[in-house]
């Protein structure tokens, strides 16, 4: 199959696919719909070719899943199931968007020699993504796993659960703090 | 360094998690925060290399270029630093500029220490001083979260020089011919290649010019005479009033007129004659009549900078004429007659005995080039079209009794025109 009919096709049936599989991993809930709405918005993003609603409609689509499956017991299975469903939603959204900063670029001039490196762009940018996918579902398996038997699921009481638990979001804000300060330094 | 909008979303992602993750107690929102933190993780990988450093170079940093004639733009890119896969260079270029073949934009992944080049042809479509640059660099990462945007302020200065025609059968010299040696037969015995006559021989004449031949028939010798070759001083006046230019900022009838004195000066200069430039725009400015190479440059540097404008009393033009020029110069007119001041200039100084020519580029003619030769003119635009033409002819004709008129369509080569004029002339000339 050409690029051009994979752009055309089969990144819209992604971008379906992805909110139809968590809807249907929500069917226990009464608002296992919302995956499906919400998922709309990114597909009509991409149609549109509007990163901005794409950007939103994943983000939302996410958040809507992860509230619909807010009373999910804490097993393997489902652990699995929700780091796969949420990084199925992540490896459309960066194809999403690389599609259609190629698109952007390809539309922004005719010429054949920067068509050339453009496809070869195309061509590399898929395996990085997935790569990145793979490699971050793995980690966030392995972090989501070790954080809730070693430090929060073994102990009973709720109360120190919760003291826990703002412990971790301590911890976790505060990585995020050092994070974006790293990132924002330019030296 | 930029942070993109999904990094953006992902940071949220991961906050709303705990918050949500803590109101709810629900497991499933840490998982989601979670996922949020490996992926930033994992993306850190695709961070700028710290030993980000790409030097851009330009082959050169100045070059002149002909009006039409295609330019070869390199830009090297040599990568002194890590590994990049996603490198975005975008040459800035004004609007006028022209891209022909190649693009000004482009993508490339860097090996390690690795160069590249880039390239791409552009052309001009009008005179002056043009600035290519500065060059926009911009890195990416593959998931796009990250970019790194930066200048390399390499710029390139080119100056776009009036299109010169090359003449193959106009010679174009002036009447008289002054001391200096040139390539116009001056009819009387001087220095040159072609035979005139022969005459007894003087001590000094050199050894080759013997006629040995006429010698041995005279018993005496006998020295051959040449015909002197001399050149003689053109003085080009450039009309460049503003409310007489006709047509487009790229297809005007100033444009027509530089182009015009540019393919004069260089046939005229080919000839050893002497060339001087009287140019009416924005300013007024005038070059000395001198020859060589180094008199074209300086024209022609006059001349691209020539824009129109200017409200110049002519009888400045008269002034320099008359007080800075060598007398007995042709002058030679390049306008498209649609100032009556410049014609009445014209006319004083024809009756005022220079030797005087006028190339005229028919404003008409570039106007219906623009617009379309096919167009159909309602009825007034016909008659007031007659008019105009009625009122050139004219105007020409009145012209014709003061020196050489050229009416020029400027649609077509200069050449054939100026050839056609010349003959009429010279066999006008003839009893």
């Amino acid at each position: 199959m050409s690029s051009e009919s994979s752009e055309r096709f089969l990144l819209p049936i992604g971008l379906i696919i992805a909110p139809l599989l968590a809807s249907l991993v929500s069917l226990h809930s009464v608002y296992w719909f919302f995956p499906i709405l919400f998922g709309l918005v990114p597909l009509i993003g991409y149609l549109l070719k509007r990163s901005f609603f794409l950007d939103l409609g994943i983000a939302l689509s996410i958040l809507s899943f992860l509230f619909v499956n807010r009373g999910l017991t804490f097993s393997l299975v489902n652990l699995l199931t929700v780091v796969a469903v949420f990084f199925l939603f992540l490896a459309v959204w960066f194809t999403a968007r690389n599609v259609l900063l190629i698109k952007r670029m390809r539309s922004a001039q005719d010429d054949t020699s920067t068509l050339g490196s453009i496809a070869s762009y195309r061509k590399a940018f898929l395996g990085d993504i997935f790569k990145n996918i793979f490699a971050g579902a793995f980690l966030s398996i392995v972090a989501s796993f070790l954080a809730m038997y070693s430090s929060i699921g073994s102990i009973k009481s709720s109360s120190v659960q919760m003291l826990l638990i703002v412990a971790f979001s301590t911890v976790v804000f505060f990585i995020i703090y050092l994070m974006i300060k790293m990132l924002t330094s330019d030296a | 360094m930029k942070k993109s909008k999904p990094f953006l979303y992902l940071a949220v992602l991961a906050v709303v998690g705990l918050i949500l993750g803590n109101l709810f107690r629900s497991w499933i929102f840490l998982v989601g925060s979670i996922s949020s933190l490996a992926f930033f993780v994992i993306a850190t990988r695709s961070l700028p290399p710290e030993d980000l450093e790409v030097e851009i170079s330009r082959e050169s940093e100045e070059k002149e270029v002909y009006l039409g004639d295609e330019l070869k733009i390199k830009i090297n890119v040599e990568n002194k630093g890590g590994k990049v896969r996603f490198l975005e260079i975008y040459d800035l270029l004004p609007s006028i500029v022209e891209i022909e073949e190649g693009s000004n934009h482009q993508i490339l992944e860097l090996e390690k220490y690795e160069t590249k080049e880039m390239e791409y042809k552009i052309s001009f479509p009008v005179t002056g001083k043009v600035e290519l640059g500065p060059i926009e660099l911009k890195y990416k990462d593959p998931l796009s979260l990250f970019s790194k945007e930066w200048r390399s302020e390499k710029k390139m200065m080119i100056q776009v020089l009036p299109a010169v025609e090359e003449m193959q059968s106009v010679d174009l010299n002036p009447s008289f011919t002054k001391y200096w040696l040139g390539n116009i037969k001056s009819k009387s015995i001087g220095v040159g290649s072609e035979f005139f006559s022969l005459r007894e021989y003087h001590p000094g004449d050199q050894f080759r010019d013997i006629n040995w031949k006429a010698t041995a028939r005279n018993l005496s010798p006998i020295t051959n005479e040449y015909e002197g070759e001399k050149s003689g001083d053109v003085i080009l006046v450039v009309d460049g009033y503003h409310e007489g230019v006709v047509g487009t900022p790229h297809n005007n009838t100033l444009k027509t007129s530089i182009n015009a004195a540019a393919t004069l000066a260089s046939n005229i200069l080919s000839n050893r004659n002497r060339v001087g430039l009287i140019v009416l725009g924005d300013y007024l400015n005038w070059v000395f009549p001198q020859t060589g190479k180094n008199q074209f440059h300086r024209i022609m540097g006059n001349l691209t900078k020539l824009e129109s404008g200017g409200s110049w009393n002519l009888e400045e033009v008269k002034w320099l004429l008359k007080d800075f020029f060598p007398r007995r110069s042709l002058v030679i007119f390049i306008s498209p007659l649609t100032v009556p001041e410049f014609s009445e200039t014209i006319v004083n100084l024809g009756m005022d005995k220079y030797d005087v020519m006028v190339l005229s580029p028919d404003p008409l003619k570039i106007e219906k080039e623009i617009v379309g030769k096919d167009k159909e003119l309602e009825a007034h635009e016909e008659i007031s079209e007659r008019l105009y033409e009625t009122d050139r002819k004219n105007l020409i004709k009145r012209l014709w009794r003061y020196g050489v008129v050229v009416d020029w369509d400027p649609t077509e080569p200069l050449e054939p025109t100026l050839e056609e004029v010349l003959k009429y002339q010279k066999t006008a000339r003839k009893p």
